[in-house]
């Protein structure tokens, strides 16, 4: 079996102000092998960019705080590591890539000079070494040499991206952590800028945490995908199956609303209502007031995570706890 | 090499424009912000060859026959043991002093306090804007409230203080406008970062790695440039003022030294009796204030990114 790269466990993340504690993660747990990669898709709010930040180690200083569980990254625990020794891995062996690429570059300096700026930090190259090693890097990501000393303004969104990608690559990092890549762009860039991704993360074995509300970007590009619902993983499988035979009833509310050329169907169904407040703690199913197979046991008893082969999925049908309806309404 | 590069390069050098092309295109839009630059251009080409025109030696000795010569009129004067005649421009001082000579070399005077006081307060007030508006926390308390403290003395009381507790000196003159001018940096810088510093090549800075150091002299602090250049600029305007107004009350540069203000200290006397001794040096202040403040206007429209054409 290949080994294990990052294992989150009972991770809990939260964001405490003033007058209110904002309960962004609570206890996921996730496992991604060496050159594996996971999909994590989710509404807004679900707690996805938390979980990257807190695995980035960025999370905002006075109010973002990792309240229990570990980030283990080739057996080290990140939540333990001092700022000093975060900033060392940041950028060398777990890259981040945001979502909005006019803004993820500063503006006054040189294409070329940024990705070298990375390679400069983590000392892996001198100063020559680094703007020729920039130069190699914009033309793995498919944009000439010579374009290095032009500025992002001078870039459309789709390169820019591109850019951002050869900056997240510059170190060749074990890790790279995609926030909505392809958010800002248009669906023909999107699908380019995915397959780049793809195709790079082979080359170099990296290992790719995709953050993204869109399945169908999560299905283009990653081996197993988590759904997060309300700072929790729901369900957890390889891609193929969630697809194929969703086990929890957000995943297929998800499903449910992606239109399929395949199916003739009039209307998609929406999931009804919304996400919860996440400064209340619910007592049962988060899910339950939304759920369509949701009965009276919901609201009391809270499921906890059940393995169904190499699946994972949080809800009490699999418990055995009420009766599993959902491939009834199915078919 | 590969063709298509060398095509994309000869296609790009070709019609890219550099940042500073671009921004002289914008700045000469603006005839009033040309013709400040000029006047200043002026000024500082008469502070750097003031003594091509006039030897100091010359124009600090006093010529007591002269006394009080009108414009563009000649006298004989004597010049180390010699007699010779003088063309008097701008005619001469209550001491036979040529005056356009006292002005042309209280330029090199101004000029140097006007450009050493703002790089002095520029390089201080930005650092500590930018560690208030970047740490925020007490290090901002700490900061803003000593700057709102230097804020609330007057500018020229505060000059005065220095002055008269260090002793009028060229240095003390110096360190004091210095100090009187950090405080506009600060708050116009410490404003510029909190807007910066949250977009999100910020973050990404962070994600890979940087250090706060590099992140705000790399990435914040030339994003906020626009805002400090204008600033300077009309600082400088700001700092000569003060200056001249400091050496009017005869605490800043001392006689026989010839600074404008020190000019119009000594003149005041004779503002009836003999008006050019007057109005050539106030001249000389008022076209150089008015002349920062045109670059001033025109540099704040020529960056202000808002403006883009």
């Amino acid at each position: 079996m290949e080994s294990l790269l990052l294992s989150i466990n009972n991770l809990t993340t939260q964001y405490i102000t003033d007058n209110n504690i904002i309960h962004a993660v609570n206890g996921i747990s996730l496992e991604l092998a060496r050159g594996g990669s996971i999909g994590l898709v989710g509404e807004s709010g679900a707690g996805k960019t938390t979980t990257a930040y807190s695995i980035m180690g960025l999370l905002p200083k006075l109010t973002g705080k990792i309240i229990k569980g570990s980030i283990l990254f080739e057996g080290k625990d990140l939540t333990l590591l001092s700022e000093e020794e975060m900033r060392d891995i940041r950028g060398s062996k777990i890259s981040m890539i945001f979502q909005d690429p006019m803004t993820s570059l500063n503006p006054i300096i040189t294409v070329g000079d940024q990705i070298a700026e990375v390679l400069e930090i983590h000392g892996t190259s001198n100063k020559n070494e680094a703007q020729k090693k920039a130069g190699d890097m914009l033309e793995m990501v498919g944009i000439p040499r010579g374009r290095m000393n032009e500025y992002p303004h001078q870039f459309s969104g789709g390169m820019k991206q591109r850019v951002i990608i050869a900056i997240a690559l510059a170190c060749n990092p074990e890790l790279l952590i995609a926030d909505e890549p392809t958010t800002a762009l248009d669906v023909t860039i999107q699908a380019q800028v995915l397959k780049m991704i793809k195709e790079l993360k082979n080359e170099l074995d990296t290992s790719l945490i995709l953050i993204s509300h869109n399945l169908g970007v999560v299905a283009q590009v990653c081996e197993n995908v988590a759904i997060m619902y309300a700072g929790r993983i729901v369900e957890f499988g390889a891609l193929r199956d969630v697809f194929s035979k969703p086990l929890h009833p957000y995943t297929e509310g998800l499903l449910n609303s992606i239109p399929r050329i395949e199916v003739e169907k009039e209307r998609l169904i929406p999931i009804r209502g919304m996400m919860p407040d996440p400064s209340i703690v619910p007592s049962g199913c988060i899910f339950k007031p939304r759920c369509p197979y949701a009965k009276e046991e919901c609201s009391v008893q809270a499921p906890i995570v059940s393995k169904i082969s190499d699946r994972r999925v949080m809800c009490l049908m699999h418990e055995g706890v009420i009766p599993n309806t959902m491939g009834a309404a199915n078919e | 090499m590969d063709n298509n590069n060398f095509i994309s390069q000869i296609a790009s050098t070709g019609k890219r424009k550099t940042a500073f092309e671009e921004f002289w295109r914008r700045y000469r839009k603006n005839k009033l912000a040309v013709a400040g630059l000029l006047i200043v251009v002026l000024y500082i080409l008469m502070a750097i060859f003031a003594d091509v025109f006039f030897s100091y030696d010359f124009i600090t000795q006093n010529q007591i026959s002269n006394a009080f010569a009108e414009p563009f009129t000649s006298a004989e004067i004597e010049y180390k043991d010699n007699f010779t005649n003088h063309f008097y421009v701008l005619g001469a001082d209550n001491f036979g002093r040529d005056i356009l000579g006292r002005i042309i070399h209280g330029a090199r005077i101004s000029m140097i306090i006007g450009f050493s006081t703002i790089a002095f307060a520029c390089v201080v007030g930005s650092a500590l804007g930018a560690i208030a508006g970047y740490y925020g926390g007490r290090v901002e308390s700490i900061i803003m409230r000593s700057t709102d403290i230097l804020l609330a003395i007057p500018n020229i009381l505060f000059a005065l203080a220095i002055v008269a507790a260090l002793g009028p000196s060229f240095q003390n003159l110096l360190l004091a406008i210095g100090i009187t001018s950090i405080p506009a940096f600060v708050r116009l810088m410490r404003a510029s970062v909190l807007t910066v510093k949250n977009q999100e090549f910020i973050e990404a800075a962070k994600a890979l790695g940087a250090r706060d150091f590099r992140i705000i002299a790399r990435h914040i602090m030339p994003n906020c440039m626009a805002p400090i250049i204008v600033q300077a600029t009309l600082g400088i305007a700001q700092s000569i003022l003060s200056a001249t107004s400091l050496s009017f009350l005869g605490l800043g540069i001392q006689p026989p030294s010839p600074e404008w203000g020190n000019m119009l200290s000594d003149a005041r006397s004779y503002i009836s009796y003999a008006p050019h001794t007057l109005l050539f040096p106030g001249l000389a202040i008022m076209t150089v204030i008015l002349a920062y403040n045109l670059i001033g206007d025109g540099l704040r429209d020529a960056l202000d990114p808002k403006l883009k054409r």
